[in-house]
């Protein structure tokens, strides 16, 4: 039938009829198959193969094309099928993860048809009328409808190809080189595979408008799947931390992430998690932080605390953290669990910087302590947002980032130290707490100095935080004196010590320069004693525990004691006997007016 | 779609009115989506009938997920990228009003040639009649719901809007095909540059009716042009 209708056609028609199938071929496997898309194009391509006639093959039809290696080796094969059907269709493949395809498996998710029907009557029968004008005039005419006609489907075509859902596709593994799952390939034949019933209730049909030459119809059809059901993801280009860093939060299996689990925000850890920064602590070693004596700050030098290096950027870091506090509403605040299986809060920033103290400046007091973490996700946002008040530079500064827990090997132990309050968990501004072995370290990086304490008991813990708010409050440039203390290691916190007591005046200087005030006899003549100390603007009412809330430095805290200790053995040996105590003691008496 | 010829006779040439249907809401905000469906559309129609040599060009659309196809030629995109501004400033001018963007391809006749006087006749062989209406959305009231619950219901009904949207071009592009496919034998000689054509948006200073008013010059036009059709 082929054959007999490329007889009667006319040469002019029947070149018309061939390019019709190239162009279709062209069309369609430009935009179906990878690397060969001629998107975009913008100059001439350079002239076809002889086989395409007078014109080049890419300007038939007006329609200017790059060329397609694809289209021209398959339509040459094709075209010695002697214009038999042209069936294309267009196969997902999904590589294996041998990252082989197969042409055979896949999925037809498109079939394009390109046929020549002839009629045996042909359609020179309408026009009978005509035969008596000239052939060649006759012969023009039809060569010009077909043209035109052909003209218009093709625009057609190159729009609807881009229409169809498989371009989106084509785009997507096109544009990136990168080795996907999904691949797209064509099949050329020349007769049409039906679709099972299944294959064929799911797609869909569009049919062109035939164009009409003198003996036929030419025709194009598409048979397409509306939905692709599997989409050309793409890849990742950074992988997801998902797993904890261990050696800087700790153990996943520490009781401090399982207390975490047990807050309201849905088993979310607070933001107080640091999880990002690498932290210089190594408490695996069982020593606290890494800086050694020398490195010991004397007139607030900036310490050379390797965890310091951040605390510009921790600040840039707190500006941003307001932002991500809030939730947005299209993300499901479902937490990602590690392999450590603690979860995290995707809205929350785990940091590292660790929190401070409110001090005085913050408008905190002496016994102030983070809010509950209790609290729901935006009010622990806000908390933070509260808090951010200075700027890095600024000693006084809270932050209230997170806290940082080292590894922690008692467990009930680290539960005292966290169960400050009931509810109230670590969330303490300015004070970073790390645990070694069964010693808990107490650590101000706001002023870059550190606090060493080794304390086992909730109580002692609270007395020290609140001396140090004293003293900050009182004296926050006697901190120098205090330089001693503020060091890592128990040794070097010794050997300040030391030197402060060798610089420290006497006793007995002390005493005898202290303004004689009268002392009421009270019941314990250590009371009599610390009023003496504070005789200047106390109450003689003063006790012990209105001095000790006072601001203090820890230098003086750590003096005051010291004098305490003489005093007690003053008066243990006064007990004895001494008399060179007793004359001190009953000085002030004397001069009792 | 309300078109019709009333010649039987094949050699003369048939005058189309082709209207296409409405399209949907378009965020008045959006100046990428009324730009797109603008674009989208009138570039469609000129791709199919302008048939002389053209070196198709690819663009995705900025706010759709549609591809359409330029002719590549660079008068022809610079014509049609201004008469597009000048109809969404309109569009932007008259909110919620309903408009017609008409695009007409005629040829040129010299009417009554004499020695001093040199009339030309236009003949229109084809005319599109695009309608769009612009809407604003509706704004949910300030309800005692949380910003997120706002926002979420927002984007929401926004994501919806532009899946019927993009459905409604998708759409539209297709009649385009359809039709123009169909109806081609009254398409001229294919000339060796573009068709005649005009690009009529809606504009100011019309008649009582500023939207259709400019109806009445077309309705003129094709009755002094000697080939009635009705719609």
């Amino acid at each position: 039938m082929a054959a007999a209708a490329g007889a009667s056609e006319p040469p002019m028609v029947e070149q018309v009829i061939t390019e019709f199938f190239a162009k279709s071929l062209h069309i369609i496997l430009e935009s179906r198959s990878p690397y060969d898309s001629s998107r975009n194009f913008t100059r001439p391509s350079p002239p076809s193969s002889p086989l395409s006639g007078s014109q080049p093959r890419d300007r038939w039809f007006n329609l200017a094309l790059r060329d397609c290696p694809a289209a021209l080796e398959n339509f040459d094969l094709w075209r010695q099928s002697n214009l038999e059907p042209l069936v294309i269709d267009i196969v997902l493949l999904q590589r294996d993860s041998t990252k082989t395809t197969s042409a055979g498996a896949g999925r037809i998710i498109e079939r394009w048809v390109i046929k020549y029907e002839a009629n045996r009557s042909g359609n020179g029968s309408k026009n009978t009328g005509k035969k008596s004008r000239s052939s060649s005039a006759h012969d023009h005419s039809l060569y010009r409808r077909a043209y035109s006609g052909s003209t218009v489907l093709f625009r057609s075509l190159y729009l609807v190809v881009r229409l169809l859902p498989a371009y989106h596709l084509f785009q997507e593994l096109n544009s990136s080189g990168r080795i996907r799952p999904l691949s797209l390939s064509h099949k050329i034949s020349s007769f049409v595979e039906p679709f099972t019933r299944a294959e064929d209730a799911d797609m869909k049909h569009y049919a062109f408008a035939p164009i009409e030459t003198h003996s036929g119809l030419l025709s194009l059809s598409v048979s397409y799947a509306p939905v692709l059901e599997v989409a050309a993801a793409p890849e990742p280009t950074t992988p997801m931390a998902t797993e904890l860093i261990m050696d800087y939060v700790g153990s996943p299996t520490t009781d401090f992430l399982r207390k975490f689990n047990s807050l309201p925000s849905d088993g979310i850890a607070p933001a107080c998690v640091a999880m990002t920064r690498r932290h210089s602590w190594s408490t695996e070693h069982g020593a606290g932080p890494s800086a050694s004596p020398s490195h010991m700050p004397t007139n607030n030098s900036p310490t050379t605390y390797p965890h310091q290096h951040s605390t510009s950027s921790s600040g840039k870091k707190r500006d941003t953290v307001n932002e991500e506090c809030y939730p947005s509403p299209p993300l499901s605040p479902s937490p990602s669990r590690s392999p450590s299986s603690h979860p995290r809060n995707p809205f929350f920033r785990y940091e590292s910087a660790p929190l401070s103290i409110a001090t005085a400046r913050a408008g905190g007091g002496g016994t102030r302590l983070p809010p509950s973490p209790h609290r729901k996700d935006k009010q622990q946002c806000s908390f933070q947002n509260e808090n951010l008040i200075h700027s890095p530079s600024d000693k006084s500064i809270v932050t209230n980032d997170l806290v940082r827990v080292g590894e922690v090997r008692n467990e009930k132990s680290l539960q005292k130290v966290l169960s400050f309050g009931k509810d109230d968990l670590v969330y303490f501004p300015g004070v970073k707490l790390a645990r070694t072995s069964s010693k808990l370290f107490i650590m101000d990086e706001l002023d870059e100095q550190e606090l060493v304490f080794a304390w086992e008991d909730k109580d002692a813990i609270i007395d020290q935080l609140n001396r140090i708010d004293l003293s900050d409050r009182e004296n926050p440039d006697s901190s120098q004196e205090a330089g001693g203390l503020l060091t890592r290691s128990p040794d070097a916190a010794i050997g300040i010590l030391m030197r402060i007591l060798k610089s420290a005046p006497g006793l007995r200087e002390r005493l005898l320069t202290a303004p004689a005030a009268p002392v009421p006899q009270e019941p314990s003549s250590l009371q009599r004693v610390v009023t003496e100390e504070h005789g200047s603007g106390e109450s003689s009412s003063a006790m012990v525990p209105s001095a000790l809330l006072r601001s203090r430095t820890a230098a003086d805290a750590l003096e005051e004691l010291n004098r305490y200790k003489e005093i007690r053995e003053s008066i243990l040996n006064r007990g004895k006997g001494h008399p060179r105590d007793t004359k001190m003691e009953e000085k002030p008496a004397d001069g009792d007016p | 779609m309300p078109f019709s010829f009333l010649a039987s006779d094949p050699t003369v040439r048939r005058n189309w009115s082709i209207s296409l249907c409405p399209l949907c809401y378009i965020a008045p905000a959006n100046g990428y989506a009324k730009y797109d469906c603008a674009a989208g559309i009138l570039h469609t129609v000129f791709f199919h009938r302008t048939l002389s040599l053209v070196r198709p060009k690819d663009v995705d659309c900025k706010f759709l997920e549609i591809t359409y196809v330029q002719c590549g030629l660079p008068e022809l995109e610079k014509e049609i990228d201004e008469k597009i501004e000048q109809f969404i400033a309109w569009v932007e001018k008259h909110p919620n009003r309903r408009s017609q963007v008409c695009l007409s391809f005629f040829d040129e006749k010299s009417k009554n040639p004499g020695w001093f006087v040199n009339k030309t006749e236009r003949i229109y062989w084809e005319q599109w009649f695009i309608n769009l209406h612009v809407t604003s959305p509706k704004r949910e009231s300030n309800s005692s719901k949380g910003l997120t619950n706002i926002g979420w219901n927002a984007l929401v009904e926004t994501s919806s809007r532009h899946a019927a949207l993009e459905s409604s071009i998708n759409e539209v592009l297709f009649q385009i095909i359809n039709f123009a496919n169909e109806k081609k034998d009254h398409i001229p000689a294919i000339p060796d540059r573009i068709f005649n054509h005009e690009i009529m948006i809606p504009r100011d200073d019309s008649s009582s009716d500023s939207v259709f008013g400019w109806n009445t010059d077309v309705i003129r036009r094709v009755l002094n042009s000697g080939h009635p059709y009705s719609l």
